[in-house]
């Protein structure tokens, strides 16, 4: 320490009343900031663009089959939308007057795609978020700053959140206008804006629903190892579990919670329930085998969203429990 | 009507700067059946105090208390001011804390790491980041501010966790062990800071094992014990000298004299060469040292009064808790 000559000096600026939205905003900037320091990182938030050029060289592709439908030039590309979308468009005469279900078909299997790719950055980004301060007690910090329990769980969750949505929302939304300028669009303002509200609706709700489950593992250990892997357990057993069960019942057996085992599935329900894929498709007029493999194996949605909404809330629920714990003992940690 | 301002002006410094920093009013604080405080009344003017104590004396809670961080059972308290039932985010913004555990952000530069904890208060970025640099420059961290805070030494450590308490200018600092894991130099530099922060008019609440850290820079002392406020006074009164004990420079036969000593009650606590440490059975009897040298034919070349140290007052006020029993 080489202090020896100096005197402390007041700081002459004015003391501002303490307000929570500063502290968020101190939260979530720095804790993006620092995760996004990590070269990993920067190369899954890559998934963005790319989803952003998926979707829009699907839409275009489409475009181009409405124009070259019935054409023996357009054998390649029914091939390519029967891979992506799991749609034979070969049975369909008047591609344009399906565009609207098949734009909502291409965007609900671009946040299928999406699903892996927030589960791969959650689990990088996630479970330090909360384990860290908990082993480097600098929730001590926290707690002896105007910030409550609340505020801090709030910014930890937008931290989650600005992650998965630089990877489902941002990507979603830019591709809609892009892919609406590089083709002729949806034929009104009003289903662009109804797909994308859908997309946003969406993209909240995994942002939701993975962001909490992540903080309430977070806070569960000081170690972020275990917090990963239980994460990965989370999102992946059940899926296993659940590809099990389908494997071996009868699929029309599989129904209501039995058919609601995976988080990831339920997810992929839900999200084809708020597109209402499977009613658009049905009025579509074409055969149900020609759609079949385009939707997920079919289930009420009030269990998964039963389930997701229960495990959200009881993730949330937990989580604040612990940090409140933490805020109460916080100078004596 | 100028007048009345300046009497109003006059009437707000005082009410700001010579009001208690800290008062509790029989604060109590029970975590199920333990009784962690028990029925504290403090008031701390301004100034540097220590914060003194065993483990379990219950500073800690007291910390957390008047941090706002754990509700009072019952009694009220004061911080600054502010109430601490109900006003704790202005508590929080006024007080700089310093705990004890490193509590650093993992990933985060020195300088990231003050400047992140300025704006939890509510500064914006321009400032926190221009006070992060002065408050780095006050208390010595200099090109180690751009390095990761989790590879600095324990005694950086300390001088990044005072920087994070002092970046929002606090009027009350709560050091919790500040010169821990520090080496000599790091310590003596600490502890002139904390007396220049004193004299800055920033009052300081110093809780530490350290007895001599305390009595170096702080003007006023609280000893706890057992969730209670045992004592608490100036230092300086608590060094008074003592009415009873002496301290006797003598040259001649040492053996005589202690013998006479110990016919007139004169207690002997310590014997060196030429020295003796004794205890007159009451106050106001040094001619019993004088008459004693006398008969034994020895000179008296000095005879002072002894100091009671701090430690002394601590030992005591810890027995007298001990002798009382800690609340349940």
């Amino acid at each position: 320490m080489s202090q020896e000559n100096h005197q402390y000096q007041r700081w002459p600026g004015r003391h501002k009343q303490p307000s929570p939205i500063s502290g968020l905003m101190a939260i979530v900037v720095t804790g993006v900031r620092l995760q996004y320091h990590r070269r990993f990182i920067k190369l899954l938030l890559l998934a963005g663009p790319a989803s952003v050029i998926g979707i829009c060289i699907m839409l275009y592709v489409l475009s181009m089959l409405e124009l070259l439908a019935g054409q023996p030039q357009a054998r390649e590309l029914y091939a390519f939308a029967r891979t992506f979308l799991g749609v034979d468009l070969s049975a369909v005469s008047q591609l344009g007057e399906l565009r609207e279900v098949i734009w909502q078909s291409v965007f609900a299997f671009a946040i299928r795609i999406e699903l892996f790719v927030v589960m791969i950055i959650v689990a990088r980004i996630g479970p330090g978020l909360i384990a860290n301060d908990i082993k480097s007690h600098a929730l001590t910090i926290y707690f002896a700053h105007p910030i409550n329990a609340k505020t801090y769980l709030m910014g930890k969750w937008l931290v989650a959140a600005t992650f998965i949505a630089s990877v489902t929302l941002l990507p979603n939304l830019l591709a809609l206008i892009l892919g609406s300028m590089v083709t002729s669009g949806l034929p009104s303002i009003g289903q662009t804006l109804a797909l994308g509200l859908n997309i946003i609706i969406a993209a909240l709700g995994v942002m939701l629903i993975g962001g909490m489950i992540m903080l309430a593992l977070s806070s569960i250990t000081s170690d972020s190892r275990y917090v990963t892997v239980g994460w990965l357990a989370v999102c992946l057993l059940p899926a296993m579990a659940q590809a099990i069960v389908l494997e071996n019942i009868p699929t029309d057996r599989v129904t209501g919670w039995l058919g609601s085992i995976s988080l990831m599935d339920n997810a992929v329900m839900l999200t084809e329930k708020l597109f209402n894929l499977r009613e658009a498709w049905q009025q579509s007029g074409i055969p149900p085998k020609a759609f079949a493999d385009a939707l997920a194996h079919p289930i009420d949605p009030f269990y998964p969203a039963i389930v997701l909404g229960s495990v959200t809330l009881v993730a949330s629920a937990f989580c604040y429990r612990r940090i409140l714990t933490f805020a109460k003992s916080a100078a004596s940690a | 009507m100028a007048y009345v301002t300046a009497v109003c002006a006059l009437v707000q410094y005082n009410d700001l700067y010579m009001a208690p920093v800290i008062f509790t009013n029989n604060l109590t604080k029970r975590y199920g059946r333990f009784t962690a405080l028990s029925g504290i009344n403090l008031t701390i003017e301004p100034g540097v105090v220590g914060l003194l104590g065993p483990n379990g004396a219950g500073k800690s809670t007291l910390i957390n208390v008047l941090l706002g961080q754990s509700p009072i059972t019952s009694g009220s308290g004061k911080v600054l001011g502010f109430d601490v039932a109900s006003q704790q985010p202005r508590i929080r913004s006024r007080i700089g804390y310093m705990p004890e555990n490193d509590c650093l952000i993992p990933g985060m530069t020195g300088t990231g790491y003050v400047c992140y904890t300025g704006r939890l208060v509510g500064m914006n970025f321009a400032d926190a980041m221009q006070r992060t640099h002065e408050v780095l420059d006050y208390v010595g961290l200099n090109e180690a501010r751009y390095r990761p805070a989790q590879q600095y030494s324990a005694g950086m450590k300390q001088q990044l966790k005072l920087a994070q308490a002092l970046v929002h200018d606090p009027d009350l600092l709560l050091l919790d062990e500040p010169t821990n894991g520090m080496d000599p130099d790091g310590r003596r530099s600490m502890l002139a800071l904390i007396a220049d922060l004193g004299k800055a008019g920033i009052s300081v609440l110093l809780c530490s094992h350290l007895l001599p850290d305390v009595e170096q820079v702080c003007e006023r002392v609280v000893i706890m014990g057992g969730g209670r406020l045992l004592t608490s006074g100036n230092i300086a009164d608590m060094r008074r000298p003592h009415d009873t004990k002496y301290t006797v420079d003598y040259a001649g036969n040492a053996d005589a004299f202690c013998l006479q000593l110990s016919q007139r009650n004169v207690a002997i606590h310590d014997r060196s060469n030429g020295t003796l440490r004794v205890e007159l059975p009451q106050a106001n009897q040094q001619n019993l040292i004088l008459l004693s040298a006398q008969d034994a034919n020895t000179k008296i070349r000095g005879l002072h009064p002894q100091r009671s140290t701090l430690e002394e007052r601590f030992m005591a006020a810890i027995r007298s808790q001990d002798d009382r029993g800690a609340p349940k």
